[in-house]
């Protein structure tokens, strides 16, 4: 190769070229301050160059960089891995319905209730294996439910210090390498009421007393006799002032329960006993409100996604499916059990202030079902090799 | 002399790789030794001062920021000296993160960032309509969408993270980018932001979202949300920090805690949400402060039954009942008291307005009427109105 001698003056050209003639003779002490310029110079333009390299390469974001893109989903990847073991991925009758967190080493796993039904539990193992599964207890109120798990081989999760504070990341570990789903907390924790029960009465707002406008239609109020003009004095043994009173006492109330009214009709008092009801949204989303629409583009809320004591608002976009599992900060460490998705927006996971005291009573609940129970129900199903379920949705 | 024009790429190439090429080069050419020895040791030597200095301007915006922390004073809006960090975080712009360290990154300026930039954002009530804003001047100018605001001199009542309650009027609105502009009219200083410039936002920036998705709730702090630009105003600016119906007017913020965008709209996708560039009100401050209302706003179609009605203690009496109108072919007549639509029963011409928004667009509903000392009901198909311009 014979670009000794050119190459070498070419450099100096070149160099000398780009700081805009700077270079004439090539006496020492100017050759030196020309180097200078030159690095100087170039050394500058690049950094310029290479910080708008990224603004000018494409208009518009590739989509595997966006928050939940795969690139981005790549830079949790110690977290997921170093916590995977501690989740299993939920089959009622061959499709997966949830997610579930493992609570100790022998199996014992944490999940969403109302996910589950009658039918065959199943569980995937971070292994690749399919195991059977079997309800122990719930909890109705947070929606938990307690699993047997038939493996050993899964890891109890470790729980964080410290509450989840909002801006944090937290990550939705899968059975897979990379998470399902990351975000920020959003929202401090706060409760979640239930879905408005009614009873089926429009109440007269300006009377100075709790009276009946109207009765609905198609609403308990009717059927259990409760008629316009009627005069509500108390509401389960407790005085009720006005119309807002009865309307903010009964916000507290889900549907199937009851409650029990003191009415007055005319000179007549008498007590009733109602149930309360969600009227229910039948036209599909069609028949939403335009509020709600949005709040459903581009996800499904899940089917019990209100009614919590406390939960940690969070923005991962999960799919329904993907509740019940654990939320970890970066450390690794569980902040939460992710237990409802609850529109494009949002996410709820329940608090680890919540659940560990709520796992010491359901253990206490279990003990007594788990004990009656060995053998042939625990074997697992199938511990033929690893094989990918091919009902199992793929996340995006 | 050179025979070749210069070209940028000659100093990329220069400095990076003849080393290499002048080593090879010594190896086979001793009578070239000593002077390339001589101007390798220099150029060694020049190229180290030059990465030094390289370095030290790379990092000297990280460490100055230390120092630099600012907090709010009363001024002008776009004033960059306010802004509470000057750099956005070089680790959190790379074009995609690499590991944990660059997470906390993003994390820590985060956490850094919120509890200053969070009191500046606020629900934003409007007649019927409600959304979110921000309050980017002590004396309490508040950006919003023009959709929330729509024109000068409606009243507005703001609610501030902490829960108290102000009252402002609107001013003016560009419906072309959907930027309407507010005032706070009780007397400040109000908690703020400042709005950033032109040209200081990049592709893949992360951004943070805050608004009242849904609607105020009490005790629900505004809601924070994390995402990246996908696209710079085109004139949209896109983001995957998801948005919905109540984030309205709610600032899209950079990691430097300013405003870059306001919240606009949405399409299915949760990576398609998207914010009117800031620029937007900087361009047209003047013309927003003067109230003027402008650009086409094409809102979708709104349910209908072609009738419209007064207060009556029994509902909403119409009217105007349009000929055509689903409402006439239904035999619905200029007089007719709408008593109950779909068994719920109307207390005046608002909740009439109000029941037709929440009708689907060829929905068939049953309506009560009362005409006289007669009462029937009947069935109308909810038609769709071309909004008024």
């Amino acid at each position: 190769m014979n670009r000794n001698d050119p190459m070498i003056h070419r450099l100096r050209f070149g160099v000398a070229m780009d700081t805009v003639a700077v270079r004439t003779a090539s006496t020492k002490p100017r050759r030196w301050m020309g180097m200078w310029v030159v690095l100087v110079i170039s050394v500058f333009g690049m950094h310029k160059v290479l910080a708008q390299a990224p603004a000018r390469s494409r208009e518009r974001l590739a989509l595997d960089h966006a928050k939940s893109g795969e690139s981005t989903l790549n830079a949790f990847q110690s977290v997921s891995r170093a916590t995977r073991r501690s989740v299993v991925k939920i089959d009622l009758d061959g499709s997966t319905v949830a997610l579930g967190m493992a609570i100790d080493d022998q199996g014992l796993v944490l999940t969403k209730a109302s996910e589950l039904a009658s039918g065959r539990l199943t569980c995937w193992l971070p292994s690749g294996k399919e195991v059977s599964a079997r309800l122990l207890t719930s909890d109705d109120r947070n929606d938990v439910a307690l699993l047997r798990v038939a493996s050993k081989e899964l890891k109890a999760v470790s729980w964080a210090a410290q509450p989840a504070k909002v801006g944090q990341w937290v990550v939705t570990p899968g059975v897979s390498e990379l998470p399902q789903a990351v975000g920020i907390v959003s929202v401090p924790p706060r409760r979640i009421l239930h879905p408005r029960a009614l009873m089926g009465v429009q109440m007269d707002r300006k009377a100075s007393m709790a009276r009946v406008e109207s009765v609905l239609d198609g609403m308990p109020a009717k059927e259990f006799g409760i008629r316009a003009g009627d005069v509500f004095l108390q509401l389960n043994g407790t005085a009720l002032a006005d119309s807002d009173d009865l309307i903010r006492t009964l916000r507290e109330f889900r549907e199937g329960e009851s409650v029990t009214l003191r009415v007055k009709r005319g000179e007549e008092e008498f007590e009733k006993t109602i149930p309360l009801k969600t009227p229910k949204n039948d036209a599909g989303s069609q028949g939403l409100d335009r509020s709600e629409r949005m709040n459903r583009m581009g996800s499904t809320p899940s089917n019990r996604s209100e009614g919590f004591e406390l939960v940690i608002q969070h923005d991962s976009v999960l799919q329904n499916w993907q509740c019940g599992g654990p939320l970890v900060n970066l450390e690794g460490k569980v902040v939460g059990l992710n237990i409802a998705r609850a529109g494009r927006v949002a996410s709820y996971a329940l608090p680890s202030s919540l659940l560990r005291p709520l796992l010491d009573r359901l253990k206490v609940q279990a003990k007594k079902a788990d004990t009656n129970t060995t053998g042939s129900n625990l074997l697992p199903t199938s511990t033929l090799e690893p094989k990918r379920n091919p009902k199992s949705p793929r996340t995006f | 002399m050179p025979t070749r024009p210069p070209s940028r790429n000659d100093s990329y190439c220069s400095v990076q790789e003849p080393s290499a090429d002048i080593r090879s080069s010594l190896s086979s050419v001793c009578r070239l030794r000593q002077d390339v020895d001589v101007v390798l040791s220099r150029l060694v030597r020049w190229m180290a001062i030059g990465w030094l200095i390289w370095l030290a301007i790379v990092l000297s915006p990280a460490v100055g920021r230390e120092g630099a922390d600012h907090k709010f004073g009363g001024s002008t809006a776009t004033d960059n000296s306010l802004l509470l960090f000057r750099e956005i975080p070089p680790a959190t712009r790379k074009s995609v993160p690499q590991n944990l360290d660059d997470l906390r990154a993003i994390e820590h300026r985060i956490e850094a960032l919120l509890p200053s930039i969070l009191n500046s954002v606020v629900a934003v009530t409007i007649g019927a309509s409600s959304g979110s804003g921000v309050i980017v001047s002590p004396d309490g100018y508040v950006l919003t969408a023009a959709h929330v605001s729509d024109r000068a001199g409606r009243d507005a009542r703001f609610v501030l993270p902490d829960g108290r309650t102000l009252r402002g009027r609107t001013l003016g609105a560009n419906h072309e980018i959907d930027a309407g502009l507010m005032k706070i009219t009780e007397d400040g200083p109000w908690p703020h932001v400042t709005m950033a410039q032109v040209g200081d936002s990049r592709l893949g920036d992360w951004v943070l979202t805050m608004g009242h998705p849904g609607g105020f709730e009490p005790g629900r702090a505004p809601v924070v949300r994390l995402g990246r630009i996908i696209r710079l105003p085109s004139p949209m600016i896109q983001t995957d920090c998801t948005i919905t119906a109540g984030d309205s007017g709610g600032p899209l913020f950079d990691l430097r805690g300013a405003v870059v965008g306001i919240h606009s709209r949405i399409s299915d996708s949760p990576t398609a949400n998207f914010h009117a560039p800031v620029e937007a009100f900087s361009r047209d401050w003047e013309r927003l402060l003067k109230g003027e209302r402008w650009g086409e706003e094409t809102p979708p179609e709104r349910p209908s039954i072609g009738a419209r009605g007064k207060d009556h203690p029994d509902g909403c009496q119409l009217e105007l009942v349009e000929p055509d109108s689903t409402a006439a072919k239904a035999g619905i007549r200029v007089g007719d008291i709408i008593h109950r639509i779909n068994g719920q029963i109307l207390e005046g011409s608002d909740s009439f307005r109000q029941r037709l928004r929440e009708c689907r667009i060829g929905e068939s509903i049953r309506i009560e009427i009362r005409r006289g000392d007669q009462s029937f009901q009947t069935s109308v198909v909810v038609a769709a109105r071309k909004p008024r311009p």
